[in-house]
């Protein structure tokens, strides 16, 4: 980073972290009897191994730290019927919406709901805390890139 | 600022009769001022409360010059040397009493000037001060101050602030002076920069424009290859592709690893051995299956930063006290990958 001092936090862990998850969350996976049944479909594993990505990424980036990997974590349970655990916070929505609808910058107000559209949990913020957000997805998603990419080189016959 | 009107503050619970002197501290600025003969502020708009009976003794017609002599007998040094002593709020006792009184007062006074808050502190601005280049003269004196006053701050209601910025600058002429410096410690206070508007909504706008501006920098420097690009919309154009990109990557690994090895034996001993978590040359399984050839650049660099940081982690690593570390971390995996 340019400056020493960095008013705005955007560290993430060291990349063996993150492959520290995966793995687990990999193996996690194979627990399930669908998984190595022979009759599922490529399609559904690719699935699951994209969310088992995910979640790992959200859980070693800090999962209740940052908002996208909260909403992550939270979109996960969701979907297995699990119980969410972890408190949401009350969202001030109406002095969001307020806000937004007061800011008329179209420019930014086009791009910023695209970019809210992509990372998780968007939908809620401002666009300065977006954009905090945003920077802290791209590091976590680059390092969760570079472990899958490993494991992908190791992995494969040479 | 939050500082300054605490020491403000302080100064005022002293006695009364310095809200004499405090007056004529506010010309202070107006003799250095070129422009003063021609503004043409009203002093008697403003009088809100303010014991007004005060003022015509100043003088209306020419306020900050009939002050001077006061205080120059008083303090006996120039204004010039305004700026300087005001720098050291503590430090501002001149010699002797009159002295005291004037330097001390000084500090007050530029305290005062910045306090916002109650109406009779604006109508001072306003009545005594209003030259036009009195926004000149307080941008200084506040970085000092701020400098001093930094660790007292408070939180100001940023109200406070444009209410006086809005009262002021409605006095005010517009003259075109470099008048940029707008201390921010706390992003929450804002002062509005001459000629630009000062109402409450531009002002806030303009705070979050500034927040906004300084987090796309931060991103900048994340996506690569954005270095040239200015513009807020390229710029998130950019930031977006980069995303997806990054996403489809994800997916695109997944279904590699899904088809790599079926049944995600990751044998642990492979792992130790085939230095599983290392980048291997890069290069040629990436450039070719990577559909985002914009991005090819990354995958290199990535792997030639991280290579060293990931040698510590295999035990093949020359450091025995490594290799005990990570067998242990693996030994959990392998725990776990008995089951099956």
């Amino acid at each position: 980073m340019a400056s020493a001092y960095n008013p705005i936090y955007t560290d993430v862990p060291e990349k063996d972290v993150f492959a520290l998850h995966f793995l687990q969350t990999l193996s996690n996976l194979r627990t399930q009897n669908s998984f190595s049944s022979p009759d599922n479909k490529t399609s559904d594993r690719v699935k699951k191994i994209k969310k088992a990505a995910y979640v790992s990424m959200a859980r070693a980036a800090g999962a209740t730290n940052r908002l996208w990997s909260r909403s992550l974590l939270h979109q996960a349970a969701k979907r297995n019927n699990k119980n969410v655990r972890f408190l949401r916070r009350k969202r001030r929505v109406t002095w969001l919406m307020r806000r937004r609808s007061n800011r008329g910058d179209p420019i930014e107000d086009v791009a910023a709901e695209r970019l809210r559209n992509l990372v998780p949990g968007g939908g809620g913020m401002e666009t300065s805390k977006l954009m905090e957000e945003t920077a802290h997805y791209i590091k976590c998603l680059s390092m969760q890139v570079k472990v899958m990419q490993c494991l992908v080189d190791g992995l494969s016959p040479k | 600022m939050g500082g300054e009107s605490n020491e403000g503050e302080m100064g005022l619970n002293h006695g009364d009769d310095q809200s004499g002197i405090s007056r004529v501290g506010m010309p202070l600025y107006a003799k250095s001022d070129p422009f003063f003969s021609s503004t043409d502020w009203d002093p008697a708009v403003n009088v809100g409360g303010f014991s007004s009976s005060h003022y015509p003794s100043m003088g209306m017609d020419n306020p900050g010059m009939s002050c001077f002599p006061h205080y120059q007998t008083g303090s006996g040094s120039g204004y010039p040397d305004m700026p300087a002593s005001l720098l050291p709020f503590g430090d501002c006792g001149g010699g002797g009493g009159g002295h005291f009184l004037g330097s001390d007062k000084k500090g007050e006074s530029a305290g005062r000037l910045v306090i916002a808050g109650d109406g009779h502190q604006v109508s001072d601005d306003v009545v005594l001060g209003g030259s036009s280049n009195r926004k000149r003269r307080q941008p200084e004196a506040e970085s000092q101050w701020n400098k001093k006053a930094v660790e007292e701050f408070q939180e100001d209601p940023q109200s406070q602030k444009k209410q006086k910025n809005d009262q002021s600058k409605e006095k005010m002429t517009k003259e075109s002076s470099q008048s940029d410096e707008a201390p921010k410690e706390n992003y929450i206070h804002m002062r509005a920069r001459r000629g630009q508007a000062t109402n409450s909504h531009s002002l806030a706008e303009r705070v979050r424009r500034e927040k906004i501006s300084e987090r796309m920098r931060l991103l900048q420097e994340l996506v690569p290859g954005c270095n040239k690009i200015t513009g807020k919309a390229v710029m998130l154009d950019e930031i977006i592709n980069y995303v997806q990109s990054l996403q489809q990557q994800v997916e695109f690994l997944s279904m590699k690893l899904s088809t790599v090895n079926p049944e995600l034996n990751i044998d642990i001993d492979r792992l130790l051995a085939k230095d599983l978590l290392q980048p291997r040359d890069r290069n040629t399984p990436t450039l070719g299956l990577n559909p985002f050839a914009r991005f090819q650049g990354t995958i290199p660099n990535i792997s030639t930063t991280t290579a060293p940081q990931y040698n510590s982690l295999l035990p093949q690593a020359s450091n025995s006290r490594n290799n005990t570390s990570c067998f242990c971390h693996h030994f959990r995996f392998s725990y776990t990958f008995f089951f099956f």
